[in-house]
């Protein structure tokens, strides 16, 4: 698994000359990523008749542009009406669209998008230098591990997303037993499906996304004219391509949080099964937490919006790492490629790398340049995308709800699934108006089946031992970083409180 | 509404410089002012206290969805329950905190059982459940009507319950989601969405 400047220049070569896949994957891949519904993994089932017709390489090529553009497709929703393209965004809209009300979309869409693409190649190129230790990772996470990592990432979406912890955590754990409707997926027996066969496989994920963001959105955008605030009103009717310099500024200021945020990512996406949207909370919490302004997250911030979209591109590499080092997927769209690969009879394992070095690593360096052909496509189009939040409210909503709710039948076909998606959205208008945030409740429905499969997994190698969860060293480590993300925003709130309640004590005692 | 009951003495040196009506003294205003000066000092008290009943209303929700799913996976094999009673449990015990630090506030009279933010802005709650019927009727007439006619209806419908009075705007962005809808959707991605009058005109003349 080694590789020489030749070679990688021969590939930096050929992937700039295939242009005419790239730039296409990438507009497609971009506005899949901006329509809830639509993620990389359904867009590409929907194209192999496309790509299994292709040669391999370029189907490879089309496939990773695609995935990586719609990272940064899934951004642009979610600053400009609050619903996150892909759940990798959900961490997106926290800051994001609190910039777009304070009238500031112009900026947070080219924040989102050089984060993107700069978390993106940062990572790809470490990818290609570093593909075979990289690997190694993937063999210390095992389903304890990976129980604990989905609970840690759940932890951590609860202190940073509800203003209330322990409202973010019921919401987390309401939506993880959610997301453990279906079948059990050892007996097949049905659980918590209220009679209805369309939930025999579990909740789908669209039509819970589409109601927790978009419809319960739509719902409560109503009680204002417009999303924007007065302020915000003035600054987008007068926004300027200053505003896209100021961001591209912005972005090169703060290009060490970008850097290392990507790499959250990159370790994230290494691992398989834990995917973009745990990564992006995990960046911000970081990014949080070493700020010298942490009180300011959720306001509105510039670093609120680089560190989660520069994580969730730093996942794109990642999860294509196990799949051509050790041919395990590291998520849904992964598994695609997979197919296609393997139907085009490719054995994928380290040998891969020494067989057919431009296919193992034509992959990684096709994703650098796809992401350098993402600077000139997507930058000059964020002062037009940032005009949609002067849309007024009275059409806005009808808007959102009229393409979402279309959306949500799209993947499974069923009239069921709007249904769903409309008692989703009436639980993610309650959870909003009460402080519970929808984004603890999807992520929980998200990770459910997950939790479930790595714990089931763990508990049978161990007959039943529940210690097995304590077990092993990464577990542990993982356990006492979980508790101390619980106890530490207690403590300092704490803190915050006595040197208050001391500041304010003290003009009286002089 | 029952008039509250307000002590005497707190009736003494009120704005203006009035006195109490019940000592003989006019006062320098009506005694309707003097009700809603006390009324306005209950409501300060009050809007000292936190709103938190609606803040049950999801713990609600997430009770009774706790028990149904206990009660589906109770008699099944200790593989297919683990699960559940694991995250259900831990869901109770987060929610009985919630009651315990909910009835202490209220105890101490921080906070108060209404449902305030939850109902309020009153005059969008007609429009909010407005929409939520226009949504449930498209689902109905979908299979009917089919997906082009279906979304221009509810379009039309829906701006016009969010006040949208111009027909020229009304029409063409319902017409330009319909035809989206129905490009995006039939011709393209060839999804399975029902088909009606005006799809099946078009498959004719296409």
């Amino acid at each position: 698994m080694g590789w020489d400047s030749k070679l990688l220049l021969d590939l930096f070569a050929t992937a700039f000359g295939w242009w005419y896949i790239i730039i296409p994957a990438v507009i497609l891949g971009i506005i899949v990523g901006a329509v809830p519904g639509f993620n990389a993994a359904n867009t590409l089932i929907l194209l192999l008749p496309l790509t299994l017709s292709m040669k391999i390489e370029l189907a490879m090529v089309f496939m990773a542009s695609l995935y990586c553009a719609t990272q940064l497709g899934g951004g642009i929703p979610a600053i400009l009406v609050n619903i996150p393209g892909t759940g990798g965004a959900a961490a997106t809209t926290l800051d994001g669209y609190m910039m777009a009300k304070k009238g500031k979309a112009q900026q947070a869409l080219v924040l989102c998008f050089t984060s993107s693409v700069f978390g993106g190649l940062i990572t790809s190129v470490v990818v290609v230098l570093a593909l075979p230790y990289l690997v190694h990772l993937s063999f210390y996470v095992r389903s304890v591990e990976m129980v604990v990592v989905m609970l840690f990432g759940l932890t951590l979406i609860a202190v940073v997303a509800a203003e209330d912890m322990l409202k973010g955590l019921i919401a987390g754990f309401f939506g993880l037993l959610i997301g453990a409707i279906g079948a059990d997926q050892i007996f097949s027996t049905p659980r918590a499906t209220f009679g209805f066969l369309e939930l025999y496989e579990g909740v789908p994920l669209v039509p819970a996304l589409i109601g927790l963001f978009a419809i319960s959105e739509a719902l409560t955008m109503i009680d204002q004219k417009t999303i924007l605030t007065e302020e915000g009103q003035e600054k987008a009717a007068k926004a300027r391509w200053a505003d896209t310099v100021e961001g591209l500024v912005i972005s090169v200021r703060q290009w060490w949080l970008i850097t290392w945020t990507a790499f959250i990512g990159l370790i994230i996406g290494i691992i398989p099964g834990a995917g973009a949207s745990i990564a992006a909370f995990v960046a911000y919490q970081q990014a949080r937490t070493f700020s010298k302004t942490p009180e300011l997250f959720g306001t509105g911030i510039p670093e609120g919006v680089l560190a989660p979209e520069s994580s969730n591109n730093g996942v794109t590499s990642g999860t294509i790492v196990p799949l051509m080092a050790i041919g395990v997927p590291g998520g849904s769209t992964a598994a695609v490629m997979m197919v296609v690969l393997q139907y085009q009879g490719i054995v994928l394992g380290p040998r891969l790398f020494i067989q057919n070095p431009h296919l193992a690593y034509g992959v990684f360096v096709s994703m650098v340049v796809a992401y350098i052909f993402m600077i000139p496509t997507i930058i000059p189009l964020a002062r037009y995308l940032s005009r949609v939040t002067l849309i007024p409210t009275q059409y806005l909503a009808p808007l959102i709800i009229g393409f979402t709710i279309i959306g949500s039948f799209a993947p499974r076909e069923y009239i069921f699934d709007m249904g769903l998606a409309l008692v989703f959205g009436i639980i993610g208008y309650i959870a909003r108006k009460t402080g519970y945030h929808v984004t603890a409740i999807l992520i929980g429905v998200i990770l459910g089946p997950l939790f479930e499969r790595y714990l089931m997994r763990a508990l049978r190698i161990s007959q039943g031992n529940i210690m097995v969860l304590f077990s092993s060293t990464v577990g542990n480590f993982l356990w006492v970083l979980l508790l101390l993300s619980l106890f530490l925003p207690y403590l300092r709130q704490r803190r915050l409180r006595k040197t208050r309640a001391k500041g304010a004590a003290e003009p009286s005692d002089s | 509404m029952r008039r509250p009951f307000v002590p005497r003495k707190r009736n003494v040196g009120l704005p203006h410089g009035g006195e109490d009506p019940a000592l003989g003294v006019t006062p320098p205003r009506t005694h309707r002012t003097n009700e809603t000066y006390m009324l306005t000092e209950l409501d300060k008290e009050k809007n000292k206290q936190k709103p938190i009943g609606a803040d049950l209303v999801i713990p609600g929700i997430a009770i009774v969805f706790t028990i149904y799913y206990l009660s589906t996976i109770w008699n099944l094999r200790w593989e297919a329950k683990m699960n559940g009673l694991a995250v259900g449990g831990v869901l109770l015990i987060l929610i009985a905190i919630l009651l315990v630090k909910t009835t202490l506030q209220v105890k101490r009279g921080e906070a108060r059982l209404s449902m305030g933010h939850l109902l309020y802005p009153l005059e969008s709650q007609g429009r909010r459940f407005g929409l939520i019927a226009a949504i449930v009727a498209f689902m109905s007439v979908l299979p009917y009507l089919g997906l082009t006619l279906a979304i221009f209806c509810f379009m039309c419908s829906t701006m016009l319950i969010l006040g949208v009075r111009k027909p020229l705007y009304l029409l063409v962005t319902a017409f330009a989601v319909a035809t989206g809808g129905y490009v995006g959707f039939i011709v393209i991605l060839n999804t399975r969405f029902p088909h009606g009058v005006v799809e099946n005109i078009l498959a004719r003349i296409f």
